[in-house]
């Protein structure tokens, strides 16, 4: 009777190291979902190549610090400045000139955005695994309770979280985040008023390609930075966006965190690789039960 | 349809032809005279060029049905194709089906796994919808990968035999050159056809306006599911196709590049003409085979960290530039400008 108890204790004090995982590794989810929420909301285009753009950030990033040997926080700083400016040009060059164009067309062009950043990427890092010089996230565990904490995962989940604040921040305390809430809201509204949509979806899609970029430096400094592998991590934050209702941005946090609780759980109590595929199977089940996801807006359509 | 001035339909069986003046009948005579002595006078790399393209056009059909007729976006149509190949490879390598019985049926098991991804068309569309084929474009490899390995082989390709007809084993390019391409006539002139039956005007109705198609008593969900299992059918056959011409199915190559790749093909080629997917199959393919050409020859010309991959590079950066610059520039693809050309050939000297 005993041994039966301390099993069901053990294996207790499991799923919930699992769940603490689940939701440090599920931040970057989030930090993704709220990338492709944030364009999404205001230019209605579905950004499949956050994927990309997370490793493009990761390799400005790296190539800062490994070719021109700067000081990591400049190096930094750098990064998120040029992909700004990259998801800046996207807006300009690209998608500016499909605004009012159907929903397959939007779609085609950032898949397609996408596998041209991939070939870009490999035509000037190549396609083997780069990691970071130095770790820039510390390495080993501490222990809290039973359970112990992965410091890099801790120290990913401690920034994106942070970053996440200054986002929300930026969006409800200044004056372009009033601008950029309210062409999400309204184009037609907020141009009434004179807020120049063009130049807002521009800076929406710069700030995608920041928040993209501060995941792929987590992940990067993990796994290390392919143009192979790591995009793939990036379409898992597609459920959790879904999960969150597509519209809205705390949806889209958690969202994230659920999904990867779900993974983590999924990973430990099954199997590694059933793990895989598990935010699909969540994300084909949002879509059969509740398609406007936890936070989303019922849409009724018109003729 | 535009037609040369004097040609006038004097019956309804005119009218539902194809192919409408004598010299449509002659052209098409010549080309299929043409493309059928090709092995005449074409390289073995131009022959797996031309079974190249033949193939991706079945796979790329299926795909303009489900996206240019019944606008339904679908990124898991490689999965389709793989769900084709190892049905016909199942059927063929344990139980002792012959290649021209498992073709129908690789075609109808990918129809029957369409049906359930637009299963969710009863309660979302557009986006949303394909989020669902994105799932599907997951869960299918990994099924094929880990449920059965013993069966199917697991992360290794399952190696399949050649399929024979009557004494002739399709061994070579040329054999299968034979084979493919009268297929490939086959299932185009069938998508043909479905294009004018209830079911393909249906489909339009319902990419133009959903609700306004429920409103004259289209059954949405009813039609959408069709167009799934349309869609998925032609993928399954391809993928069938692909697989024994290959020798080895295999998740691989079905990924979900590939889906993007296909979905890339239909819009450049023209969505929602049959014309579209082969003009679309063929330049893409194409591209992608004159740029694994031209990468060797300008790699030294570029400063690269790792040498090798330029090549590699190219393709993605060739195939994203030209889808981007078809849907900002010619959204309605190169069926669209071959029509241009046409009229301008038979109105000229007038402009129009």
């Amino acid at each position: 009777m005993i041994d039966i108890g301390a099993e069901g204790v053990s294996s207790m004090s499991l799923a919930i190291q699992f769940i603490i995982d689940g939701i440090l590794i599920g931040s970057i989810y989030s930090l993704l979902a709220v990338s492709i929420v944030a364009v999404f909301k205001s230019t209605a285009v579905f950004n499949f190549a956050v994927g990309q753009m997370l490793v493009l950030g990761g390799f400005f990033a790296w190539s800062f610090l490994s070719w021109f040997h700067l000081n990591l926080w400049v190096s930094l700083a750098l990064s998120m400045v040029a992909s700004a400016v990259l998801g800046y040009a996207v807006q300009r060059f690209i998608f500016d000139r499909l605004i009012g164009q159907p929903l397959f067309a939007l779609f085609g062009t950032s898949l397609a955005l996408g596998v041209f950043l991939s070939g870009i990427m490999i035509l000037v890092w190549g396609s083997i695994s780069l990691p970071f010089p130095e770790k820039l996230l510390p390495v080993g565990s501490i222990a809290l309770a039973k359970f112990g904490l992965s410091k890099g995962l801790l120290a990913g989940f401690a920034v994106a979280m942070v970053f996440l604040v200054v986002l929300s921040f930026f969006y409800y305390r200044t004056g372009y985040g009033l601008e950029m809430r309210a062409t999400a809201e309204d184009h037609q509204l907020a141009r009434a008023t004179g807020v120049r949509a063009k130049k807002i979806f521009a800076m929406t899609w710069a700030v995608g390609a920041v928040t993209a970029t501060i995941a792929g430096i987590i992940l990067g400094d993990r796994l290390g930075l392919t143009v192979g592998s790591l995009p793939a991590v990036a379409v898992r934050a597609f459920p959790a966006v879904l999960l969150g209702g597509l519209e809205s941005i705390p949806g889209a946090v958690i969202g994230g965190l659920i999904v990867g609780v779900t993974e983590s759980l999924v990973g430990g109590l099954i199997s590694s690789r059933a793990a895989d595929i598990s935010p699909f199977v969540v994300l084909l089940l949002i879509l059969l039960i509740r398609p406007t996801g936890l936070f989303g807006l019922e849409r009724i359509d018109r003729i | 349809m535009r037609r040369p001035g004097g040609v006038y339909d004097v019956s309804y069986s005119q009218d539902i032809a194809i192919l409408r003046t004598p010299f449509h009948w002659m052209m098409v005579a010549v080309g299929v005279i043409l493309l059928f002595s090709m092995p005449l006078f074409t390289s073995p790399i131009g022959i797996n060029l031309l079974n190249v393209v033949a193939i991706t056009s079945i796979s790329a059909t299926g795909m303009n049905l489900l996206l240019g007729y019944a606008g339904q976006i679908s990124i898991g149509h490689a999965a389709f194709m793989a769900t084709g190949a190892y049905t016909g490879g199942i059927l063929v390598t344990h139980l002792g089906f012959s290649f021209w019985a498992a073709l129908p049926c690789a075609g109808i098991a990918a129809a029957l796994v369409g049906i359930i991804t637009g299963l969710p068309s009863l309660r979302v569309k557009g986006f949303y919808l394909a989020m669902s084929t994105l799932a599907v474009q997951y869960i299918i490899p990994w099924f094929i990968i880990n449920v059965r390995p013993d069966i199917t082989g697991g992360i290794n390709a399952m190696s399949l035999p050649p399929p024979q007809l009557g004494k002739f084993i399709l061994d070579s390019q040329e054999k299968w050159f034979y084979v493919i391409m009268p297929l490939t006539f086959l299932m185009l002139y069938f998508a043909k056809n479905l294009d004018r039956t209830r079911l393909g005007r249906a489909w339009v109705a319902i990419r133009d306006n959903d609700l306004a198609a429920e409103a004259l008593g289209v059954n949405l969900f009813y039609y959408k599911a069709q167009a799934f299992a349309a869609s998925s059918f032609y993928a399954g056959i391809a993928g069938c196709i692909w697989a024994f011409w290959a020798g080895a199915a295999s998740t691989e190559p079905f990924d979900l590049n590939y889906s993007v790749w296909l979905l890339g093909m239909v819009i450049v080629g023209g969505l929602g003409t049959i014309l579209g997917s082969v003009l679309g199959a063929a330049a893409i393919v194409s591209l992608d085979r004159l740029v694994l050409i031209a990468g060797p020859a300008i790699e030294p010309l570029l400063p690269t960290v790792t040498k090798g991959t330029v090549g590699a590079s190219l393709a993605p950066i060739a195939f994203g530039t030209v889808l981007m610059l078809f849907l900002i520039f010619e959204p309605r693809g190169l069926a669209h400008r071959w029509g241009i050309i046409r009229s301008w050939w038979q109105l000229y000297p007038f402009r129009y």
